[in-house]
C-alpha cells in the first residue's frame, strides 16, 4: 500500500478544502508545517467539488484550488466535479 | 506621558543589483520592472551549442539581421512584468464575463439577424487560427530573441494572442453549434477566401530572424487584420445592424490591439532609430509583409463589407501606412 | 439558422481540445515549419492522445494568475514596509538566499526560455503556458529577493556570478544543457529531473522552513510558485508516458534521458541540501527526511506505474539515494574550505546544530562529519579562516568539484586529461553518451582557472563571524545577538 498526497499553502482559502477532502476521506491525515498542510491517503484520495461547496457556503470552481496548491503526489484524474488522486492506474 | 515613536533608522547598502544599476544607476530603489528585465538573460561562457542549431550560441544576437549595440534599449513602455500583466488581464477578463453573462441572459445572440450571425461566423471563426499562428510566432521570438527586454513582453504577448484564439472560439461557440468551429476550420483549409492568408501565415513560420518575425506577425500581420475586422466589421457594420452582442464579446481584442501597439510601435522606432542600416531592413521587411498581407485581405473584406470591403481595405492600409511614418519608417 | 435540432453541448475534454490542439492545422510545409521535431528519433503519430491535467483555458489562467500575485506581491509590499529582513532568525540564514538567487533563479529564467523553444520547435501550446510561468518564477524570486539585496551582500551580482563563478558552474551547465537540448529532451528532463527533484524539495520543504526562519518574503514567492509547479509536475509525467505509448522505438531514448537527468538534478540538489541541513538556523526537515519524503518515494511509486510501459528506475538510483546521508555535510566543507573567494560567508556549526545533525543522521554524522565540523570551530577560535581561492578541478559532467582533486597538481593532471576528470561513474557515462558537446564544456572549464576570478568584494566572501553581514544585522537589531 502506497500513499497519495497534496499539500496546500495554510490560509483561509485553502481551509475549506482541507476540511473537505478530511471529511470525504476516513483515512487521510493531515501533517501541517509553517505555512504548508500536507494530506497523505492510502492509495487514493478524491476532492469534491460539492463538499467544498457545503464548507465554504458557495459556489466553488474545482480549478480555484490550484491557488494555493503546493505539491501532490498521484496519477490525476479530474472533472468539473471531482478531483481524484490514484495508484490505481 | 509621551511615547516616543521614532523610527529605526535603518540604512540600505544599496538600491539594487549591480547588473540594473548599471543602467538606472543606484541612487534610488529600481522598478519591479527594472529589477525583473535588466541583465536577467545569460550573456557569456555558454557551457554547451544548441543541438538543435550548432552554428549560433544558446542566446544569439546574431540570430537577426538587426543590429543593437545594446538590445535593452527595447524597452516595454507598459512596464510589464508577468505580476503586473497577468493582473491587468484578470481584469479584462472579469469585463468579458459580464459581457458574456449579459449577452447569455438577454438571449442577445438569438436576437441577431440569422444572416448577420452567419456573415460573424463566415469571417471570424476562422481567424482564431491565425490567433494561433500569432502564439506561434511570439513564441518564436521568446525562444530566439536576445534581451530579456525583447522576449519577456513577447512571451506573454504569445500568451494574449492564444488568449485571443481562445475568446474567439468562444464566441464561435456562443454564435453557433460546435460544428460551427469544424467548419471554420474546413473554410481556413478549403475555402479559396483564405488561401492566401493562411499561406502568409504559414510563411512566416520558415522566417528566422526573430526581429523579422517581430515586424510581420506584429506590426504588419495584426496592424492591418485588427483595424478591419475588429474595428470596421465587428464594432461599425456589425454593431450598427444588430450585432451589439458581438461587439461586446469582442471587446478584449480591440482594447488588447491598442494597449499591446505601445509596445509594437516603441520596439520598431527604437530599432530602425538605431541605424540607417536598421531603418532599412524593417522598412524592407514592413513594405514586404504589409503588402502582402492587404492583398491576403482583399478577399475577405470583400467576404465582410462586401461593396464597402475594397475601400475600407485601402482606408486601413493608409492608417497603417501613416503608423510607419510615425515610426521613423518611409511609406 | 435552423436551429431545430440542436447539438450536445461539448464536454470538458471537447471543449479543451477545441481551445488547444484543434487551433492548430496540418501546414503545407511540416518539416520546414517544425525542423526539430524529428531530430531526437522521438516518434509521435497521435499528438491528440495528450492529455493535459489541470490545463486551464487562458480565461482561468489569467484569474488565478491575477489571484495568486495580487496576494504575493501584498505580503512583498508588508514585508518590505515592515522591514521584515530585521525579523529573520539570524542573518546567516541569508546565505540561502543567496545560494537561491545565485543558482536557482537563473535556472528559472532558462527553463522560462526552454520552454518557448519548445512551443516552438512542437507546435505544443501547453508548453507556452509553462514558458510564462517560468519567467513568473524568475521574477518572483528576483522580487521577493531585492530586499535583502538591499541589506545583506552577496546578491547584487548575481547574474555575473551565474556567468563566471565555478561555484555555479554547476548550475549553469544545468542550465545549458537544458537549453542546448532538443525539445523532447528538454521536456523528460523537466519532468523527471527539474521538477521532481529540485522543485519539490527546493520549493516545498525549504520554503516552508524559510517561514519558520522569518523569511515569509522568499517563503511565499515559493510556496506560489510551486502551484503552478504541480500543473508542469503533472503535465510532464504525462507527457512521458504519451512518449512511451506512441511507439516502441521512443522506450531507449526517453529512458536514457531519464537516466542522464535524473542524475544531473541530485548532482544539482546538493545545493539545496545544504540550504536544508546548514543554514536555516531554525531546523526544520533534514535533508535526508525531505528527499525521502518528496523525491524517492514519490518517484518509486511513478516508476512502478511505468514498469508496463518498460521504464525502469534510473540506473543510477542506488547510487543516488546512497549520497543523501552525505552529500550535504560534504557541501558544506567544501563551501568552507573555498569560502574566501565565494559570493556567501560560512561559519562552523554551533553546539545545537551539531546536536540537530547528529540526530537526524545516526551514526554517519557523528563517525564521518562531526570531527571535522568541530575541526572548523577550532580553526576559528584559533584566529584561522580559509584562504584557498584557485579553483578545484570539476567534473566533465555536472561540474561539482572532483573530491580529492585540488591543489596544482590535479589540475595538471586534469590538464592531461583534456578535463575528462569525473565525480562519479554516472557522470562519466553521461559525458560518454555525448562526448564531443560535453568535451567542450571540459576544455572551456580548464581555461576557467587562467581567468581571474569574479569579482566578489571581500564584503560578499569568507567567514560569517566578523562579516558586514553580522555587524549590520546586530546594529539594526538593537545591538542583539542571536544564538
Amino acid at each position: 500500500m502506497s500513499n497519495v498526497f497534496i499539500a496546500f499553502q495554510v490560509n483561509e482559502e485553502s481551509r475549506p478544502v482541507v476540511d473537505a477532502i478530511l471529511a470525504d476521506n476516513p483515512n487521510a491525515t493531515a501533517v501541517y508545517s509553517p505555512g504548508l498542510v500536507k494530506i497523505d491517503a492510502p492509495n487514493s484520495l478524491v476532492i469534491k467539488r460539492e463538499s467544498i461547496e457545503e464548507q465554504l457556503g458557495q459556489r466553488y470552481d474545482l480549478q480555484q484550488m490550484q491557488v494555493n496548491l503546493v505539491t501532490l503526489s498521484g496519477h490525476i484524474d479530474e472533472d468539473d466535479d471531482q478531483f481524484t488522486l490514484s495508484w490505481n492506474h | 506621558m509621551t511615547v516616543d515613536l521614532q523610527a529605526r533608522e535603518i540604512q540600505p547598502l544599496r538600491n539594487t543589483f549591480s547588473h540594473v544599476a548599471r543602467y538606472v544607476g543606484d541612487d534610488k530603489p529600481a522598478t519591479r520592472y527594472q529589477e525583473a528585465t535588466f541583465g536577467a538573460q545569460a550573456t557569456s561562457n555558454f557551457h554547451y551549442r544548441p543541438t538543435w542549431d550548432p552554428e549560433y550560441e544558446l542566446f544569439d544576437a546574431s540570430r537577426s539581421k538587426v543590429v543593437l549595440a545594446d538590445w535593452y534599449v527595447l524597452k516595454d513602455p507598459r512596464q510589464f512584468y508577468y505580476g503586473t500583466w497577468t493582473m491587468a488581464r484578470a481584469r479584462q477578463q472579469d469585463a468579458m464575463e459580464s459581457s458574456y453573462q449579459f449577452v447569455e441572459s438577454r438571449d442577445l445572440i438569438n436576437k441577431m439577424p440569422d444572416d448577420l450571425r452567419d456573415k460573424v461566423c463566415q469571417v471570424i471563426i476562422p481567424l482564431r487560427h491565425v490567433a494561433w499562428g500569432g502564439n506561434m510566432n511570439n513564441c518564436m521570438i521568446a525562444a530566439y530573441g536576445y534581451g530579456t527586454a525583447f522576449t519577456a513582453p513577447a512571451s506573454l504577448h504569445a500568451m494574449d494572442e492564444l488568449g485571443v484564439a481562445q475568446y474567439i472560439t468562444r464566441l464561435g461557440l456562443a454564435l453557433d453549434e460546435p460544428s460551427g468551429l469544424d467548419a471554420g476550420k474546413e473554410a481556413w483549409l478549403k475555402a479559396p477566401q483564405w488561401q492566401a492568408l493562411r499561406h502568409l501565415v504559414e510563411d512566416s513560420f520558415v522566417v528566422r530572424d526573430p526581429f523579422e518575425i517581430f515586424v510581420a506577425q506584429n506590426l504588419a500581420i495584426d496592424g492591418l487584420l485588427y483595424p478591419l475586422i475588429f474595428g470596421h466589421f465587428i464594432d461599425d457594420h456589425v454593431a450598427l445592424n444588430g450585432g451589439t452582442a458581438v461587439s461586446m464579446l469582442s471587446a478584449f481584442m480591440v482594447e488588447w490591439h491598442e494597449e499591446s501597439n505601445r509596445w509594437v510601435d516603441a520596439v520598431v522606432k527604437t530599432a530602425a532609430a538605431e541605424s540607417e542600416a536598421n531603418k532599412t531592413l524593417i522598412n524592407e521587411w514592413t513594405h514586404a509583409w504589409s503588402k502582402r498581407m492587404h492583398d491576403a485581405l482583399v478577399p475577405i473584406a470583400q467576404m465582410a463589407l462586401g461593396d464597402k470591403g475594397a475601400s475600407t481595405l485601402e482606408d486601413v492600409f493608409t492608417q497603417f501606412q501613416a503608423r510607419c511614418k510615425k515610426l521613423g519608417l518611409s511609406a | 439558422m435552423d436551429t431545430t435540432v440542436k447539438q450536445p453541448a461539448m464536454n470538458r475534454n471537447q471543449r479543451m481540445q477545441a481551445l488547444t490542439r484543434d487551433l492548430a492545422w496540418q501546414v503545407r510545409q511540416p518539416e520546414a515549419v517544425f525542423p526539430a521535431r524529428s531530430l531526437e528519433g522521438i516518434r509521435i503519430h497521435d499528438w491528440s492522445a495528450l492529455r493535459q491535467p489541470l490545463q486551464p483555458t487562458l480565461e482561468k489562467y489569467w484569474k488565478l494568475q491575477g489571484d495568486k500575485d495580487k496576494r504575493l506581491y501584498a505580503i512583498t509590499d508588508a514585508f518590505a514596509q515592515n522591514n521584515g529582513q530585521l525579523g529573520l532568525s539570524d542573518a546567516r540564514y541569508a546565505n540561502a538566499i543567496k545560494l537561491l538567487l545565485q543558482a536557482f533563479s537563473p535556472i528559472e529564467y532558462s527553463a522560462h526560455r526552454g520552454y518557448a523553444r519548445v512551443a516552438r520547435q512542437l507546435g505544443l501550446t501547453d508548453a507556452a503556458f509553462q514558458s510564462a510561468d517560468h519567467l513568473r518564477h524568475n521574477q518572483l524570486e528576483i522580487h521577493a529577493t531585492s530586499l535583502f539585496n538591499k541589506y545583506f551582500n552577496g546578491m547584487h551580482s548575481y547574474t555575473e556570478w551565474f556567468d563566471h563563478h565555478w561555484m555555479l558552474s554547476v548550475a549553469k551547465s544545468y542550465a545549458d544543457d537544458l537549453l542546448s537540448a532538443g525539445p523532447f529532451e528538454f521536456l523528460v528532463a523537466m519532468a523527471v529531473g527539474f521538477n521532481p527533484i529540485i522543485s519539490n524539495t527546493l520549493y516545498v520543504s525549504y520554503m516552508s522552513a524559510a517561514a519558520d526562519n522569518g523569511d515569509m518574503s522568499t517563503s511565499s514567492a515559493g510556496l506560489t510558485a510551486q502551484s503552478d509547479k504541480v500543473r508542469h509536475q503533472a503535465a510532464g509525467l504525462t507527457l512521458v508516458e504519451f512518449l512511451l505509448k506512441q511507439d516502441p522505438a521512443n522506450l531507449p531514448i526517453v529512458q536514457a534521458w531519464i537516466d542522464k537527468w535524473f542524475w544531473r538534478s541530485v548532482r544539482l540538489s546538493s545545493l539545496v541540501a545544504v540550504m536544508q541541513d546548514y543554514m536555516l538556523p531554525f531546523h526544520s526537515h533534514s535533508w535526508q527526511e525531505v528527499w525521502a519524503m518528496y523525491v524517492e518515494q514519490p518517484l518509486q511509486k511513478v516508476f512502478e506505474t511505468w514498469k508496463p510501459l518498460g521504464l525502469t528506475l534510473p540506473s543510477n538510483w542506488p547510487q543516488a539515494c546512497e549520497q543523501q546521508a552525505h552529500v550535504s555535510h560534504q557541501t558544506w566543507l567544501r563551501l568552507y574550505r573555498y569560502s574566501a573567494g565565494l559570493p556567501l560567508h560560512v561559519w562552523a556549526p554551533n553546539a545545537a546544530a551539531l546536536d540537530w545533525l547528529s540526530k537526524k543522521y545516526p551514526g554517519t554524522f557523528d563517525a564521518m562529519f562531526r570531527p571535522h565540523m568541530m575541526g572548523l570551530a577550532h580553526q576559528i577560535a584559533q584566529g584561522q579562516r580559509p584562504q584557498e581561492k584557485a579553483a578545484p578541478v570539476l567534473c566533465g559532467t555536472c561540474q561539482l568539484p572532483v573530491p580529492g582533486m585540488e591543489g596544482s597538481t590535479a589540475l595538471s593532471q586534469a590538464k592531461t586529461l583534456q578535463g575528462r576528470c569525473f565525480c562519479s561513474l554516472p557522470c562519466q557515462h553521461i559525458f560518454n553518451l555525448e562526448p564531443e558537446k560535453h568535451s567542450a564544456q571540459a576544455a572551456y572549464s580548464l581555461q576557467r582557472h587562467a581567468w581571474s576570478m569574479p569579482v566578489t568584494q571581500s564584503s560578499d566572501s569568507g567567514l560569517f563571524d566578523g562579516s558586514q553581514d553580522q555587524h549590520n544585522f546586530e546594529e539594526w537589531n538593537g545591538g542583539m545577538q542571536h544564538p
